[in-house]
């Protein structure tokens, strides 16, 4: 039993902080470099009482209302998310109620951020395959605006709020995909992409101060610090041999790989590993610029958006490559069958 | 690759004009010897050399100079 993407949906938040509103906060930049640097022209931010599950109810109602399964059918439910409603209960559970699943479903919730989507479809194909579901619903959704210090422009330049529904379900073909799934673990860089307080490790500081650290870095502790020269390096150090390796597994040569979706992380970095990589631009979807670096969203945002416009279009083998916080990465080709 | 090659490759990098760098300055006199630049140095390093250099090295480096000792393997006098 091979598991196909039946549908993909995304939802942006009404909040925008745009290029020009970054300018006017932090002086030395200008929109123009702004967007030039990151290639992206706006963020989309959770208003206030807005949560991740709000978008991911609405990304998945929205999904299930299409008419493709009807909700009853709907057997597995995994919520990929940094921004839980609650330290527990799961907030999948709470997806279950609001989206009206049947009680017989499997909901969880999975912590990964920038890798979450490849391991989210990992564990589904593992669902799916074994026939312990056979129509799950897979959504990622982070409001890391929330995490981000006022001052820090270097991680308010990146981020945007979103969330992502994909369905998937057992499909026709028989062609191996998806898969192979390549995954990575190398702790030693939590350090570098982390909100140090504020879980049970270290309790919440006192005030919201920030100072800076002996590399000129601004560092608070209940807020995202992102080193990005290192997660840089981290990059430049997995995502070519994780290629590699998935290239080798599937037995397929670079060329013959129609699509190229990576975590959009940044236009900078991106286009850096597309010429180390050699793959035509053509081939290589950049597509953050209206709603900035999502988290574990971007890829099926990327791949939504790469189908609308007419870049990826029924029968692509396409490759996934997901890597940021944790360091967590994680690599898998698929066929678009829409 | 010879060290006024790498100046000019690192001016392209980080959009200075050719010729701003000369081996002698200091990063603090250099405009756009910032945390953008940074990253441009790291994806020139990688590009030319297929290596990556510790961050905690490149902080370290207050000149041009030191960068060059950074990357003494692969620069010729």
């Amino acid at each position: 039993m091979n598991p196909s993407i039946q549908a993909i949906e995304f939802e942006l938040p009404t909040g925008v902080l745009t290029n020009q509103d970054l300018a006017a906060e932090f002086s030395g930049w200008t929109a123009e470099q702004i967007q030039s640097k990151t290639g992206i022209e706006q963020r989309r931010i959770a208003v206030p009482g807005e949560m991740a599950s709000d978008l991911a109810f609405r990304a998945a109602d929205r999904l299930l209302g299409r008419g493709v399964i009807p909700r009853d059918d709907v057997d597995a439910l995994l919520y990929c998310t940094q921004s839980p409603d609650y330290f527990l209960p799961t907030t999948a559970c709470l997806l279950q109620d609001r989206l009206g699943l049947p009680t017989t479903v499997a909901a969880l919730d999975f912590n990964l951020g920038c890798s979450g989507y490849v391991y989210g479809l990992g564990l589904a194909t593992g669902l799916i395959r074994s026939g312990q579901a056979r129509n799950l619903l897979l959504i990622t959704a982070d409001t890391y605006s929330r995490f981000l210090h006022p001052a820090d422009r270097s991680t308010r330049t990146i981020f945007g709020d979103a969330a992502a529904a994909t369905l998937l379900r057992v499909g026709a073909d028989e062609d191996g995909l998806p898969g192979p799934f390549v995954y990575g673990t190398d702790g030693r860089g939590a350090p570098n992409l982390i909100v140090p307080a504020g879980g049970l490790r270290q309790p919440r500081a006192e005030g919201d101060g920030m100072v800076t650290d002996k590399n000129g870095n601004p560092r608070s502790e209940n807020h995202l610090f992102m080193n990005g020269p290192e997660i840089f390096n981290f990059t430049l150090r997995v995502v070519p041999s994780t290629v590699e390796t998935l290239l080798a597994k599937s037995g397929l040569r670079l060329d013959q790989v129609d699509l190229f979706v990576f975590h959009q992380a940044n236009r900078f970095m991106l286009e850096h590993l597309r010429k180390r990589l050699n793959i035509p631009s053509e081939k290589f979807v950049i597509s953050m610029q209206d709603c900035g670096n999502t988290v574990s969203s971007s890829i099926p945002i990327a791949l939504a958006t790469a189908a609308r416009v007419g870049q990826l279009v029924r029968g692509m083998k396409v490759m996934l490559l997901g890597f940021g916080v944790g360091y967590s990465w994680g690599g898998t080709i698929i066929r678009w069958t829409q | 690759m010879t060290r006024p090659e790498f100046h000019r490759l690192l001016e392209t990098e980080i959009g200075l004009s050719p010729g701003t760098i000369q081996g002698q300055e200091l990063l603090k006199d250099i405009p756009k010897w910032d945390s953008l630049a940074v990253l441009s140095f790291i994806a020139l390093v990688d590009t030319q050399f297929r290596t990556q250099v510790s961050v905690d090295d490149i902080t370290a480096c207050k000149s041009i100079a030191d960068l060059e000792r950074l990357l003494a393997a692969h620069l010729s006098t």
